[in-house]
């Protein structure tokens, strides 16, 4: 093994006698790390080893071809190297680079070689640049958390973009960004963002924990993908993470001291701890007046117990406690149910499942063939069924209603949750009616308010009074 | 005090009102049921009172860890061990009567054994609940129900089938000596704030109880009391009220409100009281089951963290209670009911006098320190 620490220090300590030649040994290290560093990398066909000559200096420069900036290796090494006269000139050139990289140890070498830096080796000197071209820092416009009003571009697949945009909308000094590795094999960059002053120290504690202990894995390639893995939960429905890709909802998080992470390669980043009134929250509520967005929060919530309740209540009404409803309508709702030969529970989980298919079909198709399956889902949804009697007019309805009001729900991981949880609530009332819809509901308030995210309660009203010994 | 201690004593009035409290008043109606429940408005707010003077001492700390402190094990043991059989029975008067009135109003084809297994399937999972979180569970229940409750009870007010005429004349049998019934009755609609034997570990800030909050508790209770008696009377009348077995829901089926988006009250009045009711027993249970996990603990040596003593008492709540809901009927559990309720104020005031004994034994405790 070569030490590769003696040549740094000598190159940062002694700063006169940095021209003259070294001893031997340390000649020999320097020449045998680029050697072992070629060997390594040498059965791969996009590794450059490039020899560089002129008058009296000479140098050699390793890379993989296929991640650097040649441009900049150009710009920035063999331009000078050829315009720079003596050799200790060009190594204090090189010296002054901002975007030098600090040398440990060979392996480190190498896996920063794998990323795309470049070696440049000169007489017995080893230097590392960063300058790797990145084709994944184009920030698109947000296409999950649309708002009216707001900023629009949302974030890049590259991580440092990503960090140069929260950093642009944050200037706070006590902003810190650590940098960790996670996959055994993809060794992809995480960055873990918070403010330092404001930040729940056990919630920092507790996620780096969980970071800590997914050393095994050996891909992880999303944030999602990311946040299933460190929620601790073996079975969770309801998100316990809020997943965004918009940078304003990740600054106003900072602020309020929660945590981000950001992983390299995917534009939606994590924020935790997150509790159910903030996956209730668009952040368009920040922007409009104040009476427009009580009203949207208040049309959010009954979209939410519309998706949730209304599947249930259908057949709760309809065969177990009809007597309920008015008259007329428990009169309607029965005679439109004349000729459908299934019992209400039956017609509710088929009609609400090809619901379901239509949604899967428009998320999973190609664009262009999406239409196709939207309109033949229409004419099953529409008209063709009732008039089959396979379900009811006010079946219809309700479906569509159930389908609409999901979306009233700002975030994708709820909106799922919630998607899913309705079955649960048509067992509910198929077993008990509106009774059981009741204890459903119960048991609901009770699951959440039991949930924590990361030492949060998860449902929780919060009153603010003033006034001593009343808040505890 | 704390906005939890209002809910805790507020869930119990509200409780109170589909519970066979207004059948055990309407009994005694012309043999001193105002004179009892006067009597025990006084009585229930100097208990709420007192409790709460107590606790407040001792901010954080439950009654388990009081009696620990201040008083031998071999009496701790007895003490703790009969205050959770009885909140475990407060428990089950409360499930036994809401299964009832929920075969008779929504779930009529539905056994009465299915229907507490039913429910007791969302209560185990209370069981293993901490208190806070129980709390807010509390606190969401009401917050949801409570303004819907005012509503209704208002409209109940205002409503041309309320008969004044009858409530003016049951309130001619105002000079009557009490009754003990009625008065065990209403008293326990105060005994929200005995809760706080268990909760009071999470009031962690020092709590104040000023006047103005007592008086506010106190014109709450006779509210409630006053609406739980003569609303009943004013829709069904007074000569034979006493034969009807839930007054409250008869009384609300009488409105209808042709507007809403249910047409009968008394459904929305029944869901109301469904959830309130079960997060009503949801605590009673919960401090039954804390009582007697520090009950455990006084005899086991070994503070090891295990969830034995709460798996123990799921099995015994599951047990006892279908067993018993298949020998009772509703008549049966009244003639038990009548003569648990009269057993209840001697109860309280046995709590009572433990918390002076432990307060006299702190005082004692305290000056014997003082002159070593």
């Amino acid at each position: 093994m070569v030490n590769i620490n003696n040549i740094i220090i000598e190159i940062r300590t002694d700063g006169r006698l940095i021209y003259e030649e070294k001893e031997d040994d340390s000649m020999l290290q320097a020449t045998q790390t680029l050697e072992w560093l070629i060997q390594q990398l040498g059965h791969t066909t996009d590794m450059v080893n490039k020899p560089l000559k002129s008058n009296q200096k000479e140098a050699t420069l390793v890379f993989i071809k296929t991640l650097v900036d040649s441009d900049k290796i150009q710009q920035m090494i063999i331009k000078p190297f050829f315009e720079i006269e003596t050799r200790g000139n060009f190594i204090d050139y090189l010296h002054s680079l901002p975007d030098g990289q600090e040398i440990t140890s060979q392996e480190q070498m190498l896996s920063e070689l794998s990323k795309g830096s470049i070696v440049v080796s000169m007489n017995n000197y080893l230097f590392m640049f960063d300058i790797k071209k990145v084709h994944t820092n184009t920030v698109p416009i947000t296409s999950l958390e649309n708002t009216v009003l707001g900023p629009q571009s949302s974030m890049s697949e590259d991580i440092h973009t990503n960090i140069n945009l929260i950093r642009n909308r944050y200037h706070q000094p006590t902003l810190t960004v650590e940098m960790l590795e996670l996959g055994s094999k993809s060794i992809q960059s995480l960055a873990v963002i918070y403010d330092r002053e404001l930040v729940d120290q056990t919630a920092l504690e507790q996620i780096k924990y969980r970071l800590e202990q997914l050393n095994s894995k050996p891909l992880i390639q999303s944030t999602a993908e990311l946040q299933r893995l460190i929620n601790g939960r073996k079975v969770s429905l309801f998100p316990f993470f809020m997943i965004t890709e918009r940078t304003d909802r990740i600054v106003y998080n900072l602020s309020v001291g929660k945590i981000v992470l950001s992983l390299d390669g995917d534009p939606s980043t994590i924020v935790a701890p997150a509790i159910f009134t903030d996956f209730m929250a668009a952040m368009d509520d920040k922007y409009h007046s104040k009476l427009y967005t009580k009203f949207v929060q208040i049309l959010r919530y009954v979209g939410l117990f519309i998706t949730l309740l209304l599947p249930g209540f259908y057949v709760a009404a309809t065969s177990y406690n009809p007597e309920i409803l008015h008259t007329e309508l428990a009169l309607s709702v029965a005679g439109s149910r004349v000729g459908v030969p299934y019992p209400s529970y039956v017609e509710v989980t088929f009609m609400l499942i090809i619901m379901e298919l239509l949604i899967e079909a428009s998320i999973r198709l190609p664009k262009t063939i999406s239409a196709a399956a939207t309109t033949v889902g229409g004419l099953i949804l529409g008209t063709a069924i009732t008039e089959a009697a396979l379900a009811s007019n006010i079946m219809i309805i309700v479906v569509s209603a159930v389908a609409i009001s999901n979306f009233a729900i700002p975030i994708g991981e709820l909106n799922s949750a919630i998607r899913v949880l309705k079955y649960v609530f048509i067992l509910f009332a198929t077993i008990a009616g509106l009774a059981g819809l009741t204890f459903g509901l119960l048991a609901i308030v009770m699951y959440l308010t039991n949930s924590e995210s990361y030492g949060e309660p998860y449902l929780k009203i919060n009153i603010d009074l003033k006034s001593k010994g009343e808040q505890q | 005090m704390s906005r939890y201690f209002y809910y805790l004593v507020v869930v119990e009035f509200v409780g109170s009102i589909l519970s066979v409290i207004p059948s055990f008043l309407f009994e005694s109606s012309k043999k001193g049921t105002i004179m009892s429940m006067l009597l025990a408005l006084l009585a229930g707010v100097a208990f709420i009172y007192w409790i709460t003077k107590f606790f407040n001492h001792y901010p954080g700390r439950g009654l388990p860890e009081l009696l620990q402190q201040h008083i031998p094990k071999w009496m701790a043991f007895p003490i703790l061990f009969l205050f959770s059989l009885a909140w475990f029975i407060f428990g089950l008067k409360t499930l036994l009567n809401y299964s009832f009135l929920l075969k008779r109003f929504l779930l009529p084809h539905l056994q009465i054994n299915w229907i507490i297994a039913l429910l007791l399937l969302f209560i185990t999972y209370s069981f293993f609940m901490k208190t806070k979180k129980l709390l807010y569970t509390l606190e969401i229940v009401l917050f949801i129900n409570i303004p819907l409750m005012i509503y209704i009870i208002g409209i109940l007010y205002v409503n041309t089938g309320l008969d004044w005429d009858y409530v003016k004349k049951s309130m001619m049998y105002v000079y009557h000596a009490p009754n003990l019934l009625a008065f065990s009755a209403s008293f326990l609609i105060f005994i929200g704030a005995s809760n706080l034997i268990i909760v009071n570990r999470e009031f962690k800030n020092k709590q104040k109880l000023t006047t103005f909050q007592i008086l506010l508790l106190c014109v709450l209770g006779a509210w409630i009391l006053f609406t739980n008696y003569f609303i009943p009377i004013g829709y069904n009348g007074f000569e034979r009220i006493q034969y009807i077995n839930f007054p409250w829901i008869l009384g609300t089926d009488s409105l209808k409100v042709a507007l809403a988006f249910l047409e009968r009250i008394m459904f929305v009045f029944l869901f109301l009281h469904i959830s309130v009711t079960f997060v009503n027993i949801i605590i009673f249970w919960h401090v039954s089951l804390e009582l007697l996990k520090s009950t455990a603990k006084l005899v086991r040596r070994k503070q090891k963290e295990s969830n034995m003593i709460t798996y123990i008492f799921v099995l015994v709540v599951w047990s006892i209670s279908l067993i018993i809901s298949m020998k009772i009927t509703e008549s049966s559990y009244l003639m038990y009911a009548r003569s648990l309720f009269v057993a209840f104020p001697p109860f309280f005031l046995l709590v009572l006098i433990v918390c002076w004994f432990i307060s006299w034994r702190d005082k004692h405790d305290n000056r014997s320190l003082k002159t070593n």
